[in-house]
């Protein structure tokens, strides 16, 4: 699941935008190495969506209604360790970026990336790799340790 | 009181005649044709009205009469002490030997304006002496006219009165009673106008507390006592003046630190002020730039199937929007690094210039109108410097927005953005400079003043290049300024280079992929 070469890599996004939603099924659609396994715009809907699908990488907006996303993000790492979570976001802030990490995410990227970029640190983080966009990367942001990457290998 | 009027001693005017049960007497020449003109600075008012009535007894007992010129409260005073002394005054009345007359009448009526006129002074005395005198014996006069005066504070006046009376006292020989209270001279400017008044008189008669001093050795020892407490005031006088001036030099300073403590709390205040709008306007701009991330996303996605599927007849149309898209974002990126944290920690931190120069292109475009030339010269090769994006951001746009304002309406306006090397491998130059209207020296030398402001009412705060120096040096850099009325202005933030640059954490490659 991991490899380039292996099964294609299964991907969910929780956000309330609609029209992302619809915009990334509709980009991924056809495109190898990547299943389409959903979107959700609230808390419930992404549990729900989580069990059904078993994907291997969470696309998390920072702000999903009606819900403290870093305790939604704790939950899914509870329910789905394996899943590699990202954190999309319009949003670039250091506190942020350095809380989602020590909790567990896998990256932390920021939606006005391209698409093809976006695709190319989804593709790396289901390798294990942690990855940050260049505009995050820029305030020089620590990792805590122990680092996320080694706390699921 | 007993006593009575005698002439000088060998100590002068003062001239204590002896006491009797612990009383003072004092005494005037008795010679019938003999003038004489006296003066007492009293203590009490019972002092004076007891000298009075003393004075005025012995005149109706060796058949003088009595001219009383006196105040109200002094005369019913005065002939209460009489009746005491068992004088039938209502006798002497009848008789023309007592003639009161009123010395608050008696200045309205001789003076003009607070001076006393000379002539009717005359007019209105000379009577009343003709109409008091027995036979050719001219009457005994108290008065205190010239008290009236100096209780106003009008010395000088009461001076110029009493050489009236001598005067009149030379053509006309009579015995005149001058009584004043000694507090009318409380102040040391007035020792010369008191020294003037006591030489006007042939005799100054001691006070209640000089009674006793009946003999040479006792009146030597007083002068002595005298001349010790004097010199005493005087030290004490200076001493009081030199803690005065201390005092004074006090409050100056209190009154100074009242108004530069008043001018920070302002200043503390308008800083807040400016503050808060900061803080609700990077909400703002933080909000816009959340939700411009939130459209680019998907208006990327939709380009990119878009561009998969139609012919080449539509693929400038997609470019033109891709190329908006990415203005989009790159504006959205350059209002992320102003909105940033300006408080976050920068230890470790490493700023490209040439990266940074490239986020904030549009936003920089967006400062100045659009008649203005605008160029950004990033020398290749530089450091990286140990300032925050954001940080950073929020100083150059300050004095963007300074050239901006001073090249505004200028033909042919230019401001450049120029990063180069230091004069040393440990630092940055990152200049600002403009083709405006420069400032004068004196502006000059006040320009990083915080709250000075060439264009107060026009929104400036007057914060902009205080603030930008502040945060410069407390970056460890400093800021210098060079302008010229009338041709522009150069201002270069010297920036330290990161000592140590840390890679960031997996940090994407931004090269190719914009």
């Amino acid at each position: 699941m991991t490899s380039a070469l292996g099964p294609p890599i299964g991907i969910i996004a929780i956000d309330d935008n609609k029209l992302l939603g619809d915009s990334l099924e509709r980009w991924l659609e056809g495109r190898d190495g990547f299943r389409w396994l959903g979107w959700a715009g609230d808390s419930a809907t992404a549990l729900k969506l989580l069990q059904s699908s078993a994907p291997d990488v969470v696309l998390l907006d920072l702000e999903v209604p009606g819900v403290d996303t870093l305790d939604l993000l704790q939950r899914i790492r509870e329910q789905r360790p394996s899943a590699r979570i990202l954190i999309l976001t319009g949003h670039c802030q250091r506190d942020a970026i350095q809380e989602t990490l020590r909790l567990g995410a896998s990256g932390y990227i920021v939606k006005d990336e391209r698409p093809a970029v976006i695709l190319d640190m989804v593709q790396r983080a289901a390798r294990g790799e942690m990855v940050i966009s260049s505009t995050a990367g820029a305030l020089r942001c620590t990792i805590p340790s122990p680092a996320p990457a080694a706390l699921r290998a | 009181m007993a006593g009575s009027w005698r002439g000088t001693s060998e100590l002068g005017d003062i001239q204590p005649s002896g006491t009797q049960n612990g009383e003072a007497a004092v005494s005037t020449d008795s010679t019938a044709e003999h003038a004489d003109h006296v003066v007492l600075f009293y203590e009490s008012s019972d002092d004076f009205i007891q000298t009075v009535a003393e004075f005025a007894r012995e005149g109706l007992d060796s058949g003088e009469s009595v001219l009383l010129i006196l105040t109200r409260e002094h005369r019913a005073a005065l002939a209460a002490a009489m009746t005491s002394r068992g004088v039938d005054v209502r006798s002497a009345v009848l008789a023309s030997r007592w003639i009161e007359v009123d010395a608050s009448d008696a200045l309205r009526i001789i003076a003009d304006g607070g001076r006393v006129d000379p002539h009717r002074f005359r007019e209105f005395v000379v009577p009343l002496l003709n109409a008091a005198s027995v036979g050719s014996r001219r009457p005994r006069i108290a008065a205190e006219i010239v008290a009236l005066l100096a209780a106003q504070g009008r010395l000088q006046s009461a001076l110029d009165l009493e050489h009236q009376w001598e005067l009149l006292l030379g053509e006309s020989p009579a015995r005149l009673f001058c009584g004043y209270p000694i507090e009318c001279f409380g102040s040391d400017a007035d020792a010369e106008l008191f020294a003037g008044i006591c030489d006007t008189h042939r005799r100054v008669l001691p006070g209640a507390s000089f009674r006793t001093l009946d003999t040479a050795d006792k009146q030597l020892r007083e002068v002595s006592n005298l001349q010790r407490r004097a010199a005493a005031l005087k030290i004490e006088i200076q001493h009081r003046r030199r803690v005065q001036a201390e005092l004074d030099q006090l409050n100056a300073d209190l009154e100074r630190r009242i108004a530069d403590t008043a001018r920070q709390l302002d200043q503390s205040h308008r800083r807040r002020f400016y503050h808060e709008r900061a803080l609700a306007l990077g909400a703002l701009a933080r909000g816009i730039g959340h939700d411009l991330g939130n459209i680019l996303m998907p208006l990327r996605m939709r380009l990119d199937l878009i561009e998969s599927r139609i012919g080449p007849e539509l693929r400038d149309d997609v470019a033109a929007i891709r190329d908006v898209a990415d203005h989009l974002r790159r504006l959205t990126s350059g209002l992320r690094l102003l909105t940033a944290d300006p408080d976050a920690a920068s230890a470790g931190v490493a700023t490209d210039l040439a990266e940074w120069a490239d986020s904030i292109a549009p936003l920089v475009r967006a400062v100045a109108a659009r008649n203005i030339s605008l160029s950004v010269d990033v020398a290749p090769g530089l450091p990286p410097v140990a300032v925050t994006p954001g940080r950073l951001a929020e100083m150059i746009f300050a004095l963007l927005h300074n050239a901006a304002e001073a090249s505004d309406k200028r033909a042919a306006a230019t401001i450049a953005l120029r990063a180069q090397t230091g004069p040393s491998p440990e630092t940055v130059l990152l200049t600002v400079s403009d083709n405006g209207a420069g400032m004068s020296p004196e502006v000059l030398q006040r320009c990083t003043e915080p709250f000075f402001s060439t264009k107060a009412n026009h929104g400036s705060t007057g914060l902009g290049l205080a603030s930008v120096r502040s945060t410069v040096e407390s970056l460890g850099g400093n800021m210098a300024v060079e302008s010229t009325l009338g041709a522009g202005t150069a201002i270069t933030l010297r920036l330290p280079v990161a000592d140590h640059p840390q890679q960031p954490v997996a940090a994407t490659s931004r090269q190719g992929v914009h």
